[in-house]
């Protein structure tokens, strides 16, 4: 199915509403509002400095802050026909310096004053320095293929890797979101609970910024949490989406709020427990929510389940079903021969459509093996093996059963245990085993151990190491040192054997 | 108690919590400065506090947490 392009999906809404609504609050920020007259003309001066850079790069990278002048900027390189590579500065300069290598960019944009890149010779662009000149061009129009975005995750084998999301893989995603019912208009206040880079950010202010509706964002430095709360409570947020750990951390206190304001609420990057939203419904009284599912190769999300208040939902294990796939994903679920399954048996799930990404940055044998070509309906389609075991229910819905490899979601990122258990060999210059396993606390959040096999016990310098390399997120809550790991009777490490050391 | 004695114990618990043994407290400390200081953990180190001092925060109060300062007031309010 054909979708309208990414210009009139995305460019040309956002630049009628930085004209039509100017005086609207586009987004507010640590207690600032900033107009979309403010966003229009930031836009316009760093557009301008690029241009005056000349950059040959159709890849930009972007030093992603708290601030409107970084969201000004993805829409500036958007409309300078170029995409963007986000490099979060509270993350270990190593890990930045890995993806500004893997991509091959010269250029950072970058709104701090002093950039930790300009050490490393790149040529920075400062938006604090951008000319006043207004630049009041049309946006460059290129071809739907080429790229909008690239964001690394974690990679098992201690590289992060990139995938490459295209400006038709983002058209393709707004057409599927607005079709699931939803509905934004510009007297909206939305959430925008996630770091910009996790792709569900790019849900969070680009649905609002097409309808003219306001961007209210958590800053660095903040419990998320708790500024998510604030923000409900205090400002009437009306939509948002937010991972359920956000709320998990919050369920102590529902019977303390009562959340009037919030029309609609996504939740997203994590396993949906059903209690939790049976307790939320009480607290958001006026809430719509949505369980929506997705990678990252897929564009934030491919499936959707519509929570019905003072009823059963549908779930598995006590976990929401992740429901249908979204108008533009085709979605089979499959065995380890590839065989489409039926209703009730667990396989792989895998999508396909204009959602899915073209592959990973320059990495043949992991797209060799995450996609694939079958064909449906006399129709080949190319699918992406998503890694998470499912089975369709009598309803046509999805459900969720687990992960099928050693893949963590951590607060809603995603995280590979096999890149953790990477750099804790390192550090004992690969003279140990190591074992990284997610178990959940007993608040039910989502924690991970790090077992190691090994003489050594330097503790403290084996954190500071990990500190270096990997985001705070990734960083084990417990480091278990064992003289010996349990075997099963393959003579395998024994994983269940450990989780119940924890 | 005081508010000196409060701030001794708090610190133990955030050494412990934020996994740093040589962590000072200060009034000004908060998760802007404290790099370990995220949800979970600020989750476990209000409970470790409410453990220790036998009573629960409200929602309300930990709105107002902005900073160590803040949390140090607060356990002074209720045992105060």
């Amino acid at each position: 199915m054909q979708v309208n392009s990414f210009f009139d999906q995305v460019l040309l809404p956002i630049s009628k509403q930085i004209l039509e609504c100017r005086e609207n609050c586009a987004f507010y920020i640590n207690g600032v509002s900033y107009s979309y007259a403010v966003l229009g003309t930031k836009i316009c001066q760093i557009r301008v400095a690029i241009q005056h850079q000349k950059i040959i790069d159709d890849i930009v990278a972007l030093a992603v802050h708290d601030d409107v002048d970084t969201y000004a900027a993805i829409i500036a390189l958007w409309m300078e026909g170029k995409a963007y590579v986000p490099l979060h500065p509270n993350q270990p300069l190593d890990r930045n310096l890995n993806i500004l290598a893997q991509v091959g960019t010269n250029y950072i944009i970058d709104s701090a004053k002093e950039s930790p890149f300009e050490a490393s010779g790149f040529q920075i662009i400062k938006t604090t320095s951008c000319l006043k000149k207004i630049c009041i061009e049309d946006p460059v129009q290129v071809p739907d293929d080429n790229l909008a975005y690239i964001l690394f995750t974690s990679g098992s084998t201690g590289t992060p890797k990139g995938v490459c999301l295209s400006r038709k893989n983002i058209a393709t995603f707004m057409d599927s979101f607005w079709k699931t019912g939803i509905e934004i208009t510009s007297s909206d206040k939305c959430l925008q609970a996630f770091d910009l880079t996790f792709d569900v950010s790019i849900q969070s202010f680009l649905v609002a910024l097409v309808k003219g509706a306001s961007v209210y964002t958590i800053p660095y430095g903040q419990v998320k949490y708790l500024y998510a709360a604030e923000l409900m409570l205090d400002q009437g947020i009306t939509f948002g989406a937010m991972a359920p750990s956000m709320l998990s951390y919050l369920r102590p206190y529902f019977s303390e709020m009562k959340i009037e304001s919030l029309k609609t609420c996504i939740l997203t990057a994590e396993a949906c427990p059903v209690d939790l939203m049976e307790d939320w419904f009480k607290c958001a009284v006026n809430t719509d929510i949505y369980d929506f599912y997705g990678p990252t190769e897929a564009t934030i999300y491919c499936t959707c389940y519509k929570l019905h208040r003072d009823e059963t939902n549908l779930s598995s294990n006590g976990i929401i079903s992740i429901g249908k796939p979204l108008a533009n994903v085709n979605a089979i679920i499959i065995d380890e021969d590839g065989n489409s399954l039926g209703q009730g048996i667990k396989g792989e799930l895998c999508v396909a459509g204009d959602q899915i990404t073209r592959g990973y940055w320059k990495n043949d044998e992991r797209n060799d093996a995450s996609f694939f070509i079958k064909e449906i309906e006399g129709e080949l389609l190319r699918f992406y093996s998503t890694g998470d075991l499912c089975y369709w229910d009598k309803s046509g819905n999805i459900i969720y059963s687990g992960r099928i490899d050693q893949q963590a979601k951590i607060q809603g990122y995603r995280v590979e245990l096999g890149e953790i258990e990477y750099h804790a060999r390192t550090f004992y210059d690969n003279n140990c085993r190591s074992v990284a396993i997610s178990f959940n606390n007993e608040k039910g959040l989502t924690e991970i151990a790090l077992f190691i096999e090994s003489i050594g016990r330097e503790r403290s310098s084996l954190e500071a190491y990990l500190k270096s390399k990997m985001p705070q997120y990734m960083i084990p809550s417990r480091i278990i040192y064992l003289d010996t790991f349990p075997l099963n009777h393959s003579d395998k490490i024994d994983r269940a054997a450990l989780k119940q050391l924890i | 108690m005081t508010r000196q004695q409060i701030s001794d114990k708090l610190e133990l618990i955030a050494q412990a919590v934020f996994g740093q043994p040589e962590l000072k407290i200060s009034d000004e400390l908060s998760a802007s400065n404290v790099p370990a200081w995220t949800s979970l953990t600020f989750t476990q180190f209000l409970s470790e506090i409410e453990h220790e001092f036998g009573f629960k925060f409200k929602m309300i109060e930990i709105l107002k947490m902005k900073n160590m300062g803040a949390i140090i007031d607060s356990v002074l309010n209720h045992i105060g």
